[in-house]
């Protein structure tokens, strides 16, 4: 995993050196453009470029599992101990520990992990969560999917987490459509891996109605923009 | 019995999913930012990679998307580790209505298709194409960064100072306010006066000496320009949250019974910590994991040094010896770990009711014996001095 973070970041750093030239080509065009086009001459011509964007997830995999619900609304959550045989959550990767809920003893067969986003570019970034439709559209009326960020490294988002709700983590946020825009998390993720403040978690809850059946499917989006 | 049918049907089956291994996608430039020009218009070219073979869809969105065409295929094959170059044109108009920033997006999002049952996740990363629309007049636009935030050093405040305005301003100077949890100003701080033409960003500074506890704070930033002000507040942290294990220790632990392990832990962080809990891991003689035990979850106070009793259950029996416990507090995201020795010892011995009960049937026992003998020896004698007798 780490040579694959490696090449790509270096691949990324060559995008990024040969981005730079091409700015400086770009710089001298919006000169001539300046004459041509007519700018009024009260703005300095420029344009700034910056480096990637990159993110690696790290956990992008969170089973709930299956249960029975008993006819009224449950809410299940990455981040609790969860109703009936659904998995409770768990915090970290699943591959090196931390703090668990419940019956979760801190392997992937018996919890649900939240997703670890790590930045690998060289630009801190502004992480976005979507899904493809509502809660209430995939799952059913009354559902409803709230997502919450949360340092996987100390500091890796600061105070920049979406409704601080203390140190490292951020409030439940609904989830919004691909159609009502993302949902930020983490409004500026450092890119810096030394020290270690480039992870942090996104954890899942789901508001279930009592009479949710059978299997949903849909699609989740993890995406990321330069924050500066 | 139907509502027992019925019961059984209130299922759900939730399934966030992708590939198991990593998945990691980039994009470069991450940004293109310009300042509005009349009916610019230039070309950009830009690179995606990713760790994995993707089908890579592209598109262009934000409220730019009608100003931005993107000239490359908007479905893309990328092998790992390998960049593909993707390239857009960005046609301005010849006016914006609204000053500002006025924003575009072109993004590369990994290709999933949707499956029964499942939560598909995916990851996008995007550029940014943003247009700075000048204002008229002048106009601040402020981004602030800490750096050193911790106790006891000098924190480094860093006001950036955009003139997004069409005149240039003669001087910028900026003020910071520190403030405590309970709303209480702590100092405040004023940064040097710059002149800022227009387009251009200058960073005012200022330093601060803080000798304070480790905690939550707030900065409210203020810019005076030219009789007009820019605003805005951010909550910081100073230090960082801590707590470390004092010591642990374990008193010889009598083979067959649950023996105590007693750590104590201080915080270092002047506010509460949440859901700390201690493991402590066992090894036997030969170093291999033996047992473990966790903890309760617990909450930690400000600066409180509570003492965490783990236990290890020898109930059924566990070879005599040393071992070696490794306590593990683990907190937020990190953990402190320290190293103790256990013994297991036998059970000593002592003198209890039971040992009483086994003297006293013996004492019984040889008291029969002796009264035995006694009688069968003077029946013996008597009939011994009969014969002579006769």
């Amino acid at each position: 995993m780490v040579n694959v973070s490696n090449n790509l970041i270096a691949t990324l750093l060559i995008a990024a050196i040969v981005i730079s030239g091409f700015g400086l080509v770009t710089i001298a065009n919006i000169g001539r453009i300046s004459v041509t086009g007519g700018a009024t001459g009260t703005g300095a011509a420029n344009v700034t470029i910056t480096g990637a964007v990159a993110i690696e997830l790290l956990k992008n995999f969170t089973h709930f599992n299956t249960s029975t619900l008993d006819g009224a609304g449950r809410i299940i959550s990455t981040q609790g101990d969860n109703y009936g045989t659904f998995e409770d959550g768990g915090e970290g990767n699943g591959t090196s520990g931390g703090d668990v809920y419940g019956s979760c003893v801190g392997t992937e067969a018996t919890c649900a992990f939240p997703f670890v986003v790590r930045n690998i570019g060289n630009v801190n970034a502004s992480i976005n969560v979507s899904s493809t439709n509502e809660a209430s559209t995939w799952i059913g009326a009354g559902a409803a999917t709230q997502v919450r960020g949360k340092n996987n490294e100390t500091n890796a988002c600061g105070a920049s987490f979406s409704g601080l709700a203390g140190f490292g983590e951020g409030s439940w946020a609904n989830l919004n459509s691909t159609a009502t825009g993302e949902t930020v998390v983490c409004s500026d993720l450092d890119f810096r891996d030394s020290p270690n403040q480039d992870e942090i978690r996104i954890h899942f809850q789901l508001t279930l109605p009592g009479d949710a059946v059978g299997a949903k499917q849909d699609v989740i989006t993890i995406g990321a923009i330069d924050s500066s | 019995m139907k509502k027992a049918v019925l019961l059984a049907a209130f299922f759900i089956f939730y399934y966030v999913f992708a590939t198991h291994s990593a998945s990691a996608l980039g994009i470069a430039p991450g940004r293109v930012e310009m300042n509005f020009m009349p009916g610019y218009e230039n070309e950009f070219t830009g690179y995606v990679s990713s760790s994995n073979q993707e089908d890579i869809e592209m598109y262009v969105d934000g409220e730019l998307k009608e100003y931005i065409t993107l000239l490359t295929p908007d479905r893309l094959t990328i092998y790992p580790d390998k960049q593909v170059a993707y390239s857009f044109r960005v046609k301005l108009p010849e006016t914006f209505e609204r000053p500002g920033r006025h924003v575009g997006y072109i993004w590369a999002m990994q290709h999933v298709e949707a499956q029964p049952g499942v939560a598909v996740a995916r990851v996008k990363v995007g550029t940014t194409v943003r247009v700075n629309v000048p204002y008229p007049g002048k106009y601040a636009e402020l981004t602030f960064t800490i750096k050193n935030p911790n106790v006891n050093d000098t924190i480094v405040f860093e006001i950036g100072v955009t003139n997004l305005g069409k005149e240039n301003i003669t001087q910028a100077k900026g003020e910071i306010e520190i403030l405590d949890q309970a709303n209480g100003t702590l100092v405040m701080l004023q940064t040097e006066g710059k002149p800022i033409e227009t387009t251009m960003t200058e960073t005012l500074q200022a330093t601060w000496f803080s000798d304070v506890a480790p905690g939550l704070y707030r900065a409210k930033v203020r810019v005076l320009y030219d009789g007009e002000t820019a605003g805005l507040e951010r909550e910081f942290n100073i230090g960082a949250p801590l707590i470390k294990i004092i010591n642990a220790s374990a008193e010889p632990i009598i083979n067959g019974t649950i023996g105590k392990m007693q750590t104590k832990i201080r915080s270092y962080w002047n506010d509460e910590i949440k859901d700390a809990y201690l493991e402590v891991f066992i090894k036997d003689m030969a170093g291999k994991p033996f047992a473990q035990h966790k903890s309760e979850n617990i909450n930690v106070g400000a600066f409180d040094a509570p003492v965490i009793t783990s236990f290890w259950d020898t109930s059924e029996g566990v070879p005599l010896g040393n071992y070696t416990g490794l306590a593990v507090l683990r907190y937020l995201d990190t953990n402190d770990t320290k190293e103790f020795g256990i013994a297991v010892i036998a059970k000593p011995f002592a003198f209890g009711s039971e040992w009483l009960l086994i003297i006293a049937v013996v004492a019984v026992i040889a008291g029969a014996a002796a009264i035995a003998f006694l009688v069968r020896r003077r029946k013996h004698k008597n009939k011994f001095a009969q014969k002579k007798l006769m």
